[in-house]
């Protein structure tokens, strides 16, 4: 089980419902992204 | 620039008068491009501290570059922030990524600029507080936001096609502002070089790189040609089984003892310490050519598959490059091929001819590719030389009787953008035409009288906005009625790209530049929006004026030839 990958979905799926009502995002909703976006680009580069 | 271990601390002055701060999240070889960028501020504002934010797999490596250039370098550790997250979760990640980020707050940061690109670093860039911000960064609408020209144009040509005229070490120089001199005529002892040729002859992805029996025979004829001389193969330890497919093949058995395979036993100071030596560096497009360019060591770079020579050759004087003229070179990373067409159009016999007249100490130029070069190989390739002008570099093209419409295009946008963001002028000489690439600019121009016709109508429409907001009883539908109207125009313009290609980059950018409209209120959006439509007539009618006066001097040669030939009869 990847517990990372567990609350990564949770996480993003609540940013994307803000995002969806035209909510304002707060820093922590950012860092969420930024993690996401920084794990899937290890991921990338792993494979290269 | 000089590579060495010993040379560690930045100039310093007694009081920095600002700190710039540069975000580049990318790899090894947009670092090193990045510093080169930065040596050149250092040298211009010594008063600045200036900072960098990178990941630490691709910067600690580079430590003896970066502490040269930088006063400081905060590393992004990954590894360190996603340790055990598959079992402990996001909170972790969490508190190491707030850790990071409070560092950074230490400092009093003046410009943020990013120069990386990538959703990773718009957001980290979201997250630093800095008193102006240059490049892209998310707002808190999760809207990717870019206020900067060079920033809006590399954004909307840079990974969309072949059109970018300009090396990555300038546009880093453009977006950060650095206004280079004129480059002096650098001088070089070759004499203290060893006769020893580095190869790198991988890259990061297969569709770069030619497979290992084809550099079986570029090494085999290499050391053939040039008894003084041996090889370094060179590479990462990825890289070793690669390199040993061809050390190890039978045709280069007899020539072993002048061939050092190097691949994964060096770091990449010591790598930069063997460039400095050599006399040749010869590979693919990858970070070996940058650190090479670094200690000004001839390059000859073979670009295939998706690499774009114009960004990507190594940066300085002494850069040859030979890239396909295969009808899809360059392609895009995600392209399906099953055959690298692209790789069968480069002839060795073109690499070792050139391999030869650099290691004599010679240079390349047309005369000798023409009386030296079977034209059967020329004719799948192109081959640029590098040089500077107004402190920036330009490909020249040796072979100048292939030119193509791309080619052509990528001098008018030079000089296009050049005048119209940085109010400088190019002197690039008319491209000579053939029936094709006429025809092609016949096409553009067309192409460029509805653009023109379309920035029109919405400077009209933006002003028409400007005046009902302005009247003593605005009208909500009239309004909506207008920017319903400049709305149309904008989906117009996007069409035209379908007909006339080579206008992407000015479609492109315009569709960048007006999502990044200026102002809080409707008022100053639409000012914005008339000064962003009359920007795109401007920019038109100067390309438009390029391209007829390229074809009046298309048309004055070849009625000059028809009357000489006239008179001859």
């Amino acid at each position: 089980m990847d517990i990372l990958k567990d609350d990564f979905n949770r996480e993003l799926n609540r940013i994307n419902d803000k995002i969806q009502n035209n909510s304002k995002l707060d820093e922590e909703d950012v860092k969420i992204i930024l993690l996401s976006e920084l794990s899937e680009e290890d991921l990338h580069e792993s494979k290269q | 620039m000089k590579a060495s271990n010993k040379e560690s601390t930045p100039p310093q002055t007694e009081q920095p008068t600002a700190t710039l701060c540069i975000l580049q999240m990318t790899r090894f070889g947009d670092i090193i491009q990045t510093a080169q960028a930065i040596e050149e501020l250092r040298t211009t504002h010594p008063q600045y501290r200036i900072i960098l934010i990178a990941r630490t797999q691709f910067a600690k490596p580079l430590d003896f570059l970066l502490r040269k250039n930088f006063d400081k370098v905060y590393h992004l550790d990954t590894k360190k922030i996603f340790n055990n997250s598959e079992i402990n979760g996001i909170k972790n990640s969490l508190d190491c990524l707030n850790q990071f980020l409070g560092e950074i707050s230490n400092e009093k940061i003046d410009v943020l600029i990013n120069l990386s690109f990538s959703k990773s670093s718009s957001y980290l860039s979201s997250l630093i507080k800095s008193q102006h911000k240059i490049g892209t960064f998310f707002d808190l609408n999760n809207k990717i936001q870019i206020n900067d020209k060079w920033s809006q144009l590399v954004y909307s040509t840079v990974m969309r096609g072949s059109l970018n005229p300009y090396s990555m070490v300038d546009i880093f120089k453009n977006i950060i502002g650095i206004k280079s001199p004129e480059k002096k005529s650098v001088s070089r002892i070759m004499t203290a070089r060893n006769n020893t040729i580095i190869m790198h002859p991988f890259a990061s992805q297969e569709r770069k790189a030619w497979r290992a029996e084809k550099w079986v025979e570029v090494i085999y004829r290499t050391l053939k040609d040039n008894e003084n001389f041996t090889i370094q193969i060179v590479g990462a330890k990825n890289e070793i089984l690669k390199s040993q497919l061809i050390t190890e093949n039978p045709l280069l058995k007899t020539l072993g003892n002048r061939i050092q395979n190097l691949t994964g036993k060096t770091t990449l100071a010591e790598l930069t310490m063997e460039l400095k030596k050599a006399k040749l560096f010869v590979g693919h497009d990858s970070m070996v050519g940058h650190l090479a360019a670094l200690s000004e060591t001839t390059t000859l770079t073979i670009s295939l598959g998706s690499v774009r020579p114009h960004e990507t050759t190594p940066y300085h004087s002494f850069a040859y490059n030979i890239s396909p003229r295969t009808k899809c070179f360059p392609c895009f990373p995600n392209d399906a091929c099953s055959f690298n067409q692209c790789h069968h159009d480069i002839p060795y016999q073109i690499v070792t001819s050139s391999i030869k007249q650099l290691v004599d100490q010679k240079e390349i130029n047309s005369e000798w590719l023409k009386l030296s070069v079977s034209s059967f190989h020329l004719s799948s390739v192109n081959f640029y030389r590098s040089g500077f002008h107004n402190g920036q570099m330009i490909l020249e093209r040796l072979i100048d009787n292939q030119i193509d419409t791309q080619d052509i295009f990528r001098n008018l946008y030079r000089i296009t953008w050049s005048f119209i963001i940085n109010n400088s002028e190019e002197k690039i000489p008319y491209p000579k035409l053939n029936n094709l690439t006429h025809k092609d600019l016949l096409d553009a121009m067309t192409g460029l009288q509805h653009l023109f016709e379309l920035s029109e109508f919405g400077k009209k429409y933006s002003r028409y906005i400007l005046e009902e907001t302005s009247s003593e009883t605005p009208s909500i539908a009239r309004i909506k009625e207008y920017s319903k109207k400049i709305d149309e125009i904008d989906n117009l313009q996007a069409m035209v790209q379908r007909t006339s290609p080579g206008l992407a980059p000015i479609i492109d950018y315009f569709a960048v530049r007006k999502a990044n409209l200026f102002g809080d209120n409707i008022v100053k959006l639409t000012e914005s929006s008339y000064y962003a439509f009359e920007e795109c007539a401007h920019l038109v009618s100067i390309l438009f004026e390029l391209i007829e006066n390229t074809i009046s001097e298309h048309k004055n040669g070849s009625n000059k030839a028809t009357t000489r030939s006239d008179a001859n009869k």
